[in-house]
């Protein structure tokens, strides 16, 4: 029996090759459907992947708060925030959208930090060189520069970053650190596009000195949803009606778990469809080649193939092409997964479970849309089959 | 009918008892055969003439398993093959019938010694022993050089070679052939009747051969007529007791 099977997959192979033009058509459909559930199941854990070490950074008791523009807080209101029960620490801070530019050399846009020194620990700001704002650099010109911002400047010609002296809105800062490369994860603002300065300076320098942004972290134990209304409730007792948006880690890895759903329902809508396309194409191929092999069909009844042998050499013919259509399929579905990655900056990774799924996928398709041309083939009678009519 | 000369009951390889075929198409049935009786032994060599249309592919597609009398019963080697299903039915047509056609009916993407492997693979035979076999049948008929060769390569008179090499590779009890020399010329055509004349006389290879060629008809100790639905056997050459 596995010698048939060994004679089938070979004679499968031949015919296939030897009507290739159609049997390439088929094989699209296959390849785009594989493709696109497999991009959809690695795209759809690369993004969990990275989400959850991003937001393994800041820790999941990260809460990110920010104030409506219409009732800015104080600072002491602000630091008061972590005698809440449900606070473990909190940093206000300032933000401004803002250029640098150093020495007329090299400018660009970026976002102003004003804060205190809690704010590093707090976001988890790790500095490659220099030091970080101390709160001793009280109402000091000083700054540190996002990683993207010092690889501007460097790009400028030169070579020592920390040291140099910027120029921002009409003041002059002395640049004391340059941060690590850091990714966004849940922080208001893009750390590598960001230049931080002491809050005390920021409140003098900065055209609109408000305190919009808080981060805090959590009491160990505390729940994010109890603990939002906490602080929401908070900052609406010195002004009723405050617009307070309060973002947790945890709801953040929940909406998130909802916009992957959604994707995943995207790309398999896609991806069913493009199956079903290819399935429709390996069943047209399939039944041409019945029709075309007919006195072959009659030759092997007559030399004691039974109907079953006729189904089954059909079957794997029909399999055999979408194997083939889903090995190229899994090759575009990685190729994909990594232009995504590419695109997106996240992290590129594979899975030999979506190979498996892929090979799995593309011989359910050959089997089920092969079956019909299969059966046909098989219930021939075999004396119209060697007449060829 | 009576049975063919020189036999005992016992080696009967095909019987047919009041076989008969109909077609319906709309509200007429046709019927294409109407009673045949035959009896063919081990060691016949038979043929079957008449003119065309007469029934005479009928017969040769219901002796050979590929299709069902409306009536009647069949027996090949004894077994009855009313009751068969389709497993049983290949089985005994792997195992029993030997069919070379007027066209060769070769598959074009086979090799010539992959060919006579048919019957060898759907029996089940697997590895070295296949090729070997299929060698020795290629060898039989003269066409041991070609084995690697496509039918595209090959001559008629060398297709039908093969196609008779393929029918003999099972070692059946019949070989069935419909009309083995049509397609070839004169001279081709007598050498494949030589050999199928041959391997009768050498081996009491077991023969039924369907052909409007008298020559070809003539070289079979026994000849049966089809008209209209029904056989009529000529006397047995030398005089033997056959109808």
């Amino acid at each position: 029996m596995t010698a048939l099977l060994r004679a089938n997959v070979k004679e499968a192979a031949g015919s296939l090759f030897a009507a290739r033009q159609r049997s390439l058509l088929a094989l699209i459909g296959i390849a785009v459907g594989v493709g696109s559930v497999i991009a959809m199941i690695s795209v759809g854990a690369i993004v969990r992947e990275e989400a959850l070490r991003q937001f393994r950074e800041l820790g999941t008791d990260a809460l990110s708060i920010r104030i409506g523009r219409s009732a800015p807080v104080t600072a002491s209101e602000a630091f008061g925030l972590s005698a809440l029960p449900g606070i473990a620490a909190a940093a206000p801070f300032m933000s401004s959208p803002g250029e640098i530019s150093l020495a007329g050399r090299a400018s660009e846009d970026v976002t102003i930090i004003g804060a205190p020194a809690a704010l590093a620990d707090l976001d988890k700001l790790r500095v490659a060189s220099g030091r970080r704002i101390s709160d001793l650099d009280h109402r000091r010109y000083f700054c540190v520069v996002g990683a993207r911002v010092a690889a501007t400047l460097r790009e400028a010609g030169f070579e020592r970053i920390v040291g140099e002296t910027v120029r921002m809105g009409g003041a002059v800062y002395t640049v004391v650190g340059v941060l690590e490369r850091l990714p966004r994860g849940m922080r208001r603002y893009d750390p590598d596009r960001s230049v931080f300065i002491p809050i005390s300076t920021a409140s003098r320098a900065l055209p609109r000195p408000q305190i919009r942004h808080v981060s805090a972290h959590m009491s160990p134990g505390a729940h994010h949803v109890a603990t939002t209304r906490e602080v929401v409730d908070y900052f609406r007792r010195a002004a009723p009606g405050r617009k307070v948006h309060v973002r947790s880690a945890e709801q953040l890895i929940e909406q998130m778990y909802k916009q992957m759903r959604l994707f995943a329902l995207l790309l398999g809508s896609l991806g069913s469809i493009s199956l079903l396309v290819g399935g429709i194409g390996v069943m047209n191929v399939m039944l041409v080649s019945v029709t075309e092999r007919r006195s072959e069909i009659g030759i092997r009844r007559a030399f004691g193939a039974r109907r079953a042998d006729i189904q089954s050499q059909f079957l794997v013919e029909s399999v055999v092409l979408s194997l083939v259509g889903g090995l190229v399929g899994i090759a575009a579905g990685i190729g994909g997964t990594w232009g995504i990655c590419s695109f997106s900056g996240w992290t590129f990774d594979f899975s030999l479970a979506a190979v498996g799924l892929g090979m799995g996928v593309a011989t359910a398709s050959g089997v089920f849309f092969g079956f019909y041309p299969a059966w046909q083939a098989a219930r021939l009678d075999p004396v119209a089959a060697l007449r060829g009519t | 009918m009576s049975r063919g000369a020189g036999s005992g009951a016992g080696d009967a390889m095909l019987s047919l008892v009041d076989i008969r075929r109909s077609y319906v198409t709309g509200p007429v049935a046709t019927e294409i055969l109407r009673g045949v009786r035959l009896e063919v032994n081990r060691g016949d060599l038979l043929s079957i003439t008449g003119p065309s249309g007469c029934g005479k592919s009928t017969l040769m597609n219901i002796i050979g398993l590929l299709d069902r009398p409306s009536a009647g019963v069949l027996r090949i080697k004894g077994q009855e093959t009313g009751a068969m299903d389709d497993r049983e039915l290949s089985a005994l047509r792997n195992r029993s019938i030997g069919f070379v056609f007027q066209s060769y009916h070769l598959l074009p993407r086979f090799s010539a010694w992959e060919n006579v492997a048919l019957p060898l693979v759907y029996r089940g035979m697997t590895g070295a022993s296949v090729r070997r076999r299929a060698l020795e049948m290629l060898d039989k008929v003269g066409m041991a050089e070609r084995a690697g060769h496509r039918p595209g390569e090959l001559s008629g008179g060398q297709s039908q070679r093969v196609a008779i090499a393929r029918a003999l590779a099972g070692g059946p009890d019949i070989l069935l052939a419909d009309e083995p020399t049509g397609a070839l010329d004169t001279e081709t055509g007598g050498g494949i009747m030589g050999l199928i004349a041959g391997l009768n006389a050498t081996e009491r290879l077991t023969a039924v051969i369907i052909t409007h060629d008298r020559e070809i008809a003539r070289q079979c100790a026994r000849r049966v007529r089809m008209r209209d639905g029904t056989l009529n056997e000529a006397p047995a050459r030398g005089g033997g007791s056959g109808r």
